[in-house]
């Protein structure tokens, strides 16, 4: 590993609808500039863990909190979840689930495996709009990241 | 008792009970034939015995009297009578009447053992064929003076010259002119007589006969005794009654104090009486000895009932204890069991009719487990579709809402950052975009719940109904609204439920109740229930814009509203909740109303 580039956000979202609004709301209020999207897990981990098409950058960037939808294409949330906690470089990094519903049968699931936060994304957007905003503020400014 | 040693024992009784009853009776009545034979056969002998005894005596006596009457005898004894004892005539005269008249005598054949005149006067013996006899003074004895005047029977007495027991019968002699010139008597052979009553009848029976004097000495010998003639004593019931002038027979023991049948005879000629006597066990012999084949009858026969009871049983109780073992069989689930009894009887039929009957249940516990099978199925099949529903529900919260969302973001951020670009209309439509979408969002959400409210599994818990409808109604309310509204809930009976599902009963009853009454001026909300019959009921009574009781039907369906979404907010989703979940815990939903009188919703749940 050549070099360590902190980012703001990584945006692991498979709807790009729902990554666009998020992004959006994040850079309206000035909470995070330096964000990057992925669309499924598989990615997901490829940034993570530095392999893959983000090997050749040559830098390792850790996320200061991602945020991860479950339902994703190829690997799904909660396996990437468990990697992440898995590996020794990257089990600190604060994990906040953003998921599309409360039926989900995986909130226990996911807080077993060491998620920090579990949000239900609302219908209505002024509300999604709000939560996104409290998220970001918590997480980015509020918080103490480990490290 | 098993019917198999039951049957047995029954037949033995049967056939024991009437044999015994009639072997007693035979018994009986043998008994009563021998003692009447044996009876009349005493008295036959008794009779028989006292005319011999009488013929004998009669006989002597008439030998005597002949005797006495013949003229040489006659001649003789005057002429002892005349002389001096002295004189060469009279001896001679009582030589020649002793040799030649009373030694024959003797031997005449009759039971004389001793013959003798006697003279008339001093009583003195003139002649004897005892010659040491003679000149002795029997001047007292009956025998001399009643023999004076007729022929005379002096009855067995102890005679003292003789120190033994004596017979003496005695006649007047007389000479051609009828003067008493001599008495004759005559003494009899005791032997003699005890021959003739000791002879015995031939009967198969040994009878002992003796006779008894008034003072009760025996006279003859009994069978059992020696020299008892005039040395001893009898007192038997027999004796007794003999000697007070009865005939008859009675039961009693005799002089050793054997049991015996005793016949007795008054015998008033001679003064004492006749006694034969039959020892009881001799005479009972015969029937116990008959007995003993009937008692090998009786054996014989409990033998064989026994065996024919036990072969009756077997018979019975075979089929029976088939029967039995079939039925185990069948009950630990082998319905291709059957009995097979063939036999024509009822125990056939029997049989027959519980083979078809297993036929039938075979045929039924057949169609049975195919059933459990089907069920089964349509279980699996009905858990599939039900994973499949929860899926689809999942994927319809989570796929829907986001291009809802999308649409709704999008929207705003089109309100926000191009409205300069927009005109009012453009504005206006944009904005029922967004209405829609979100009213699509609370649609899907309502349907969710709607679907959680028949899925979720019930956890019933001891529920304290009165904190949950407060509670409730503090959730729904601000404190604004709760000063508006006035609020009354009653005692309510706990009811055993699921928390969460009955929570949300009372969260979509409340909240309909306060969203309907909030245009009245002061909303009333009252809150009771009962227990009744073994079940809780639970009532809501608001007095807000209530609704028509035609409807009434159509207010717990699906979708189904009373009111304009402009009117009032909702989906008509909530309601349908309460059925269900009501319906879930085994009770029942109805309302009343009428148009601007306020609604009442009641719910049930089973009681305890």
């Amino acid at each position: 590993m050549q070099g360590m580039e902190i980012i703001d956000v990584l945006l692991v979202e498979d709807n790009p609808q729902d990554a666009e609004l998020t992004m959006r709301v994040l850079r309206k209020h000035n909470l995070a500039n330096d964000i990057f999207v992925v669309e499924d897990g598989e990615q997901a981990l490829d940034f993570i863990f530095y392999r893959g098409k983000y090997a050749e950058s040559g830098v390792a960037r850790h996320p200061r909190v991602i945020f991860l939808d479950l339902k994703l294409p190829k690997i799904d949330g909660l396996q990437v979840l468990r990697e992440i906690r898995q590996n020794e470089g990257t089990r600190l990094i604060p994990v906040v689930v953003v998921t599309s519903s409360r039926e989900d049968p995986d909130i226990k699931k996911a807080y077993e495996l060491g998620a920090n936060s579990y949000v239900v994304k609302p219908v209505d957007f002024e509300a999604f709009a709000e939560s996104i905003k409290h998220l970001g503020l918590y997480w980015l400014l509020v918080n103490q990241p480990p490290v | 008792m098993k019917l198999r040693y039951r049957l047995p024992l029954l037949f033995i009784l049967m056939a024991l009970v009437p044999v015994l009853v009639v072997g007693c009776i035979a018994f009986e009545s043998a008994r009563q034939a021998v003692e009447k034979q044996v009876t009349n056969h005493l008295i036959s002998v008794n009779l028989l015995k006292s005319s011999e005894l009488k013929r004998w005596i009669d006989d002597n006596m008439h030998s005597l009297e002949e005797l006495a009457q013949r003229p040489l005898v006659r001649q003789y004894a005057g002429m002892l009578e005349d002389c001096d004892q002295l004189d060469p005539d009279f001896l001679t005269a009582r030589d020649k009447l002793v040799m030649e008249h009373l030694m024959p005598g003797l031997r005449m054949g009759g039971g004389f053992t001793e013959l003798f005149l006697l003279c008339p006067r001093q009583g003195i013996i003139l002649a004897s064929t005892d010659k040491l006899n003679e000149g002795k003074y029997r001047s007292d004895r009956p025998y001399f003076v009643h023999g004076k005047e007729g022929t005379y029977f002096q009855g067995v007495y102890y005679s003292v010259p003789l120190q033994s027991p004596a017979m003496t019968v005695s006649t007047p002699v007389r000479d051609a002119r009828g003067n008493l010139v001599a008495v004759m008597a005559g003494r009899l052979d005791l032997s003699e007589l005890s021959k003739i009553i000791k002879a015995q009848s031939g009967m198969s029976t040994i009878e002992d006969t003796y006779l008894v004097n008034t003072a009760y000495f025996f006279i003859t010998e009994p069978r059992f005794g020696q020299d008892y003639a005039l040395k001893k004593t009898v007192h038997t019931r027999g004796v007794e009654r003999g000697l007070a002038g009865e005939d008859g027979v009675d039961f009693y023991s005799d002089y050793r104090g054997v049991p015996v049948i005793g016949a007795f005879k008054w015998l008033p000629e001679y003064n004492m009486c006749m006694i034969t006597e039959v020892e009881q066990a001799e005479a009972y012999s015969a029937i116990y000895r008959a007995g003993w084949p009937i008692l090998g009858t009786v054996l014989v026969i409990v033998a064989a009932v026994i065996v024919v009871g036990l072969l009756v049983a077997r018979d019975i109780t075979l089929p029976l204890r088939r029967l039995v073992a079939g039925t185990d069989e069948i009950g630990r689930g082998n319905l291709d069991c059957r009995m097979g009894i063939q036999s024509p009887d009822e125990l056939g039929e029997l049989s027959r009719a519980f083979d078809r009957m297993v036929e039938k249940l075979k045929s039924t516990t057949i169609s049975r487990d195919e059933l459990e099978v089907k069920v089964r199925q349509r279980t699996e099949r009905l858990d599939e579709v039900n994973r499949e529903l929860e899926a689809f529900a999942y994927s319809v919260s989570h796929d829907l809402r986001a291009p809802l969302r999308a649409i709704n973001g999008f929207i705003s951020i089109l309100l926000e950052e191009y409205e300069q670009k927009l005109d009012a209309e453009g504005r206006r439509i944009c904005e029922v975009i967004a209405d829609s979408a979100r009213n699509m969002g609370t649609l899907i959400d309502d349907l969710l719940a709607f679907s959680r409210s028949g899925r979720a599994e019930i956890n019933s818990t001891q529920i304290d109904m009165e904190k949950l409808a407060r509670s409730v109604f503090d959730e729904l309310t601000d404190p604004r609204q709760r000063q508006h509204i006035q609020l009354h809930v009653g005692a309510l009976p706990p009811a055993v439920a699921d928390r969460t599902l009955i929570h949300q009963v009372w969260v979509n009853l409340i909240s309909n109740a306060i969203k309907f009454s909030a245009g009245k001026e002061t909303p009333v909300i009252s809150i009771d229930g009962e227990s009744l019959n073994g079940e809780n009921i639970y009532r809501v009574q608001d007095n807000g814009v209530g609704f028509d009781m035609k409807y009434a039907d159509r207010l717990f369906g699906v979708f189904q509203r009373l009111h304009s979404s402009t009117q009032f907010e909702g989906n008509g989703v909530g309601l349908a909740i309460v059925k269900r979940v009501v319906n879930r815990h085994g009770g029942r939903v109805w309302a009343e109303g009428m148009v601007d009188r306020g609604a009442v919703f009641y719910f049930t749940l089973p009681g305890r």
